[in-house]
């Protein structure tokens, strides 16, 4: 058996492996970004001519390569871009000239905060869902509750936030249509401002959420279903544990286990899956400013964004894995 | 038996009577000149649309609309376009034009004034021009314009003598650009920040807040030295998705929008829409074409291309794609622009001539009932930017018409970055694409030899001698009527070469709130005209908030 000083060693030993690899993984995915981005056709010059119809003559469009580099061969121009972003120098956007950190620093609170509720909202709805559903397996209520996630999981969100806007905003006029905050918020008391705020948060982060939230529901059910079979489930039933507490804190905690990692995923899905959500409610957050830099060939900021969420998703994986390690002494152990 | 027949009948009779009716005439297209009917009011906030998000303030890096529409609150050109399409005064209430058109002089009015109390001075222009012309300075839609500049000269405090070594003595339209404040720093960076996000305005309003991809409100500048405004403010909302602005439009939130023809339909039977807003319709000067590659072996020949123009059946698509809300063009320049030749008629719909023309030029039919000449196929792909709806409708109804009269052609969508290089350098065999109006009715840039791919934007490698020859003549020609009358013997001559099929203009849609006064459309749109938005005002209908 190893004893606790052997065990702290062996996480250790097990995070700097990880992070030991998670480096070059950064590297292979920027690199692999900026080689795809840079060999689809068209480029910063041509993106300008498409915005309001007005043609940029050749010319200039050769000056603004020149300018910003882009006559210099790949290999020189990732060179260049890497040894600056080494020093979290992420250079200026190609659209407004403004630090490519500071663009991004602006645009992440929308969707730190989005993403973070939603993702919130996901666990505190689904985890007891999915338990609920376990618990009344092959009962009526469980095949309409499948049914109804099915549904749900299947339909796409750029349909739901249109049905919804319809019926809450156009129709009934309880939600705000668009935006993050009314006119003339900002003189606001601090409370009526977070009420505003909350007010139009939450078609977005309807849309957001039922998606991942159907997902994350029959993974709970199915994974308390699987552990309700087991002996040490009927063991705790015979010391006298009620069902519930059967379910809740013997079966559940080790249902669970598996969908850390779903967990550790869903924070770069959500991250990516605001796009077309940002879009339909004039949400300016990371989603928006992704689309619009792709479209304009900016790359920079794309860059920028890609590193960022290539990080923050190598960082939850990470986390969910040592998470993972810590509650599953089985893996500590190999 | 009898009985099965007598309900299958009541069946198709009940069918037919729930035919939709046919959809109402559509209404009348033209321009709005509310400008003097009713009285002005001052007050109010006006709520404007912009579908995407303006990436600088700096007047002389703008490159799209979204930028256009909010500097032209903040600033005022040096020299304008008035509705009639011409220069008029702007920041500079004089100027002449000598030496052949190489040497202008520009005279700043003495009432300029920025919005911190400061003189708009000669200076100011200088510095301007000269940034322009700096190559390191990515003005992208000016520094053409002042390729050939020779020297700027301030003559004294508001006078600016601007010298160019190509006599050209069209240039007005050269001018038609705001300023950037010389005295704000003696080594700033106007690629930088302060001139971005922070414009010092000279125009009816100033900039109070930005918020980015959120909204931009303007307020009015009380140092402004032209004629007041009469809404307090301005409002720019950031609204990509045009549904949601439809609804926003409905709500109140905003004042105007453009319209597709499908909104336009559903807005025309919507009671919702028509107890808040009215629609308009008018014809710019932009224009949907087909461009053929004259430089490739399938096209390089008039009578090839004389045939495929024929072949696009424009009428058809007028009546069913924009439901009468379209009308033909004949040549380079769209019908209102005073350099088309009213005369010049459009080639017709007609594939039978079509056949015989192929057939002249060589065309045999081939295997696969596809046309051969000299060895080589007559099969092309027909590129268009993705995203474009009534780009794809057109193309598809073409290759039909192409295919029965033997040619094999395949519309290809490509995202528009892509599709924008393709163009730039003649990588093509035909292209399905618009070109937006401009009020400059120069066609050098477009169409002289010289500035055929790589060099500058004649994408379709257009070359004619005498049409070259003419082109550098009117450039010459400081007589407005002499000029044009120059233009309309291009107009025929480009008509008759067929380097493009000049399709059709389909009228330009928009949505206005009832309650704004003073309205004004022009073949260069409400708002890129002086005055253009900064004269409306609010005439307090009522409408839902």
């Amino acid at each position: 058996m190893v004893g606790p000083g052997g065990e702290r060693a062996a996480v250790i030993r097990f995070v700097a492996r990880r992070v030991a690899i998670a480096a070059p993984t950064l590297v292979g995915i920027v690199a692999a970004v900026f080689l795809l981005f840079h060999l689809a056709p068209g480029d910063p010059a041509s993106a300008l001519s498409t915005f309001g119809g007005r043609r940029v003559p050749p010319e200039a469009a050769e000056a603004l390569r020149h300018t910003y580099g882009l006559d210099r061969p790949l290999p020189a121009q990732f060179v260049i871009w890497a040894s600056r972003a080494a020093r979290l120098d992420f250079g200026r956007s190609f659209q407004d000239h403004r630090r490519v950190a500071a663009r991004i620093a602006e645009a992440l609170p929308y969707t730190a905060g989005l993403n973070a509720v939603a993702l919130l909202l996901t666990l505190l709805v689904g985890i007891p869902l999915g338990v609920a559903q376990a618990r009344h397996a092959g009962t009526a209520g469980d095949r309409a509750g499948n049914l109804g996630l099915l549904l749900l999981y299947s339909t796409p969100s750029f349909w739901v936030a249109m049905l919804a806007v319809t019926v809450f905003s156009a129709r009934l006029g309880w939600l705000p249509l668009f935006g993050v905050a009314s006119d003339g918020a900002a003189h606001w008391p601090l409370t009526r401002r977070l009420w505003d705020l909350a007010c139009h948060a939450a078609l977005p982060l309807a849309c957001l959420t039922y998606g991942s939230l159907a997902y994350f529901a029959r993974m709970v059910r199915a994974g308390v279903l699987a552990e309700s079979g087991r002996l040490y489930v009927a063991a705790a039933r015979a010391r006298g544990a009620s069902a519930a507490r059967a379910v809740w804190a013997h079966a559940l905690r080790n249902a669970l286990l598996p969908l850390i990692t779903v967990v550790g995923l869903l924070v770069p899905a959500l991250l990516s899956g605001s796009v077309i959500i940002e879009q339909i409610f004039a949400w300016p957050g990371l989603g928006r400013l992704f689309y619009g830099a792709i479209l304009a060939r900016d790359y920079p900021v794309v860059l920028g964004l890609t590193t960022f969420t290539a990080v923050l998703t190598l960082a939850a994986l990470l986390a969910a894995d040592l998470l993972y390690a810590v509650a599953d002494p089985r893996l500590r152990h190999e | 038996m009898r009985r099965r027949w007598v309900w299958m009948a009541a069946a198709v009779v009940a069918v037919a009577a729930c035919r939709r009716a046919p959809p109402p005439a559509p209404p009348p297209v033209g321009f709005l000149d509310e400008s003097r009917i009713g009285v002005p009011r001052d007050g109010g906030t006006l709520y404007r649309r912009l579908e995407g998000e303006p990436a600088t303030l700096n007047p002389i890096l703008q490159t799209s609309d979204y930028e256009a529409f909010v500097l032209a609150e903040i600033s005022r050109n040096l020299i304008e376009i008035g509705p009639d399409m011409k220069p008029a005064p702007g920041v500079c209430d004089r100027w002449e034009v000598a030496d052949g058109g190489r040497t202008y002089t520009l005279h700043v009015r003495d009432a300029a004034v920025w919005e911190d109390g400061t003189p708009v001075t000669a200076n100011d222009v200088a510095f301007t021009i000269r940034e322009i012309a700096n190559p390191a300075v990515p003005a992208v839609l000016f520094s053409s314009n002042f390729a050939d500049l020779k020297g700027v000269d301030e003559v004294d405090a508001k006078t600016v003598r601007v010298r160019f070594s190509e006599p050209q003595s069209d240039r007005l339209f050269a001018f038609n650009f705001p300023l950037l404040p010389a005295s704000r720093g003696e080594k700033r960076d106007v690629t930088g920040n302060l001139d971005s996000r922070h414009p010092l305005a000279d125009g009816p309003y100033r900039l109070a807040a930005w918020r980015p991809s959120q909204s931009i409100e303007l307020v009015r500048n009380d140092r402004y030295w032209g004629r007041r405004p009469h809404f307090d403010r301005v409002v720019f909302r950031v609204l990509p998705d045009p549904t949601q602005a439809y609804r926003a439009l409905l709500a109140g939130q905003v004042d105007e929008m453009r319209l597709s023809t499908e909104q336009w339909r559903q807005a025309r039977s919507d009671a919702a829409f028509r107890r808040c807003c009215r629609l308009t319709a008018f014809y710019d000067l932009s224009y949907f074409y087909i461009g053929f590659n004259n430089r490739s072996p399938l096209f390089s020949d008039v009578a090839t291309r004389r045939a495929a123009t024929m072949l696009l059946d424009r009428p058809a698509m007028i009546r069913d794609l924009f439901y009468g809300m379209a009308r033909l063009v004949t040549g380079p320049w769209p019908p209102d622009s005073p350099a088309c030749d009213p005369s010049v008629p459009a080639w017709p719909f007609d594939p039978a001539r079509a056949r015989r023309l192929l057939a002249g030029a060589g065309w045999k039919p081939g295997p696969g009932g596809v046309l051969v000449r000299g060895g080589r196929r007559f099969e092309f792909d027909l590129l268009y930017g993705a995203g474009s709806s009534s780009s794809r409708e057109i193309t598809e109804i073409y290759a039909r018409d192409l295919a029965a009269a033997g040619i094999a052609c395949h519309p290809r969508p490509i995202e528009w970055a892509a599709f924008e290089q393709r163009m730039d350098s003649g990588a093509f065999d035909a292209v399905a694409s618009a070109w937006s109006g401009d009020p400059n009715p120069d066609p050098y840039p477009l169409w002289h030899s010289s500035q055929a791919p790589p060099h500058g934007l004649n994408n379709l490698s257009y070359s004619d001698p005498e049409a070259d020859r003419l082109m550098k003549e009117a450039r010459r020609k400081g007589d407005f009527s002499k000029r044009m009358a120059l233009y309309h013997r291009l107009h025929r001559i480009i008509h008759d070469d067929a380097p493009a099929c000049f399709g059709l203009q389909a009228a330009e849609k928009f949505a206005f709130s009832r309650r704004i006064g003073g309205l004004m459309t022009t073949p260069v749109g409400p708002f890129k005209f002086w005055p253009g938005a900064a004269a409306w005002w609010d005439r307090g209908a009522s409408g839902p908030r």
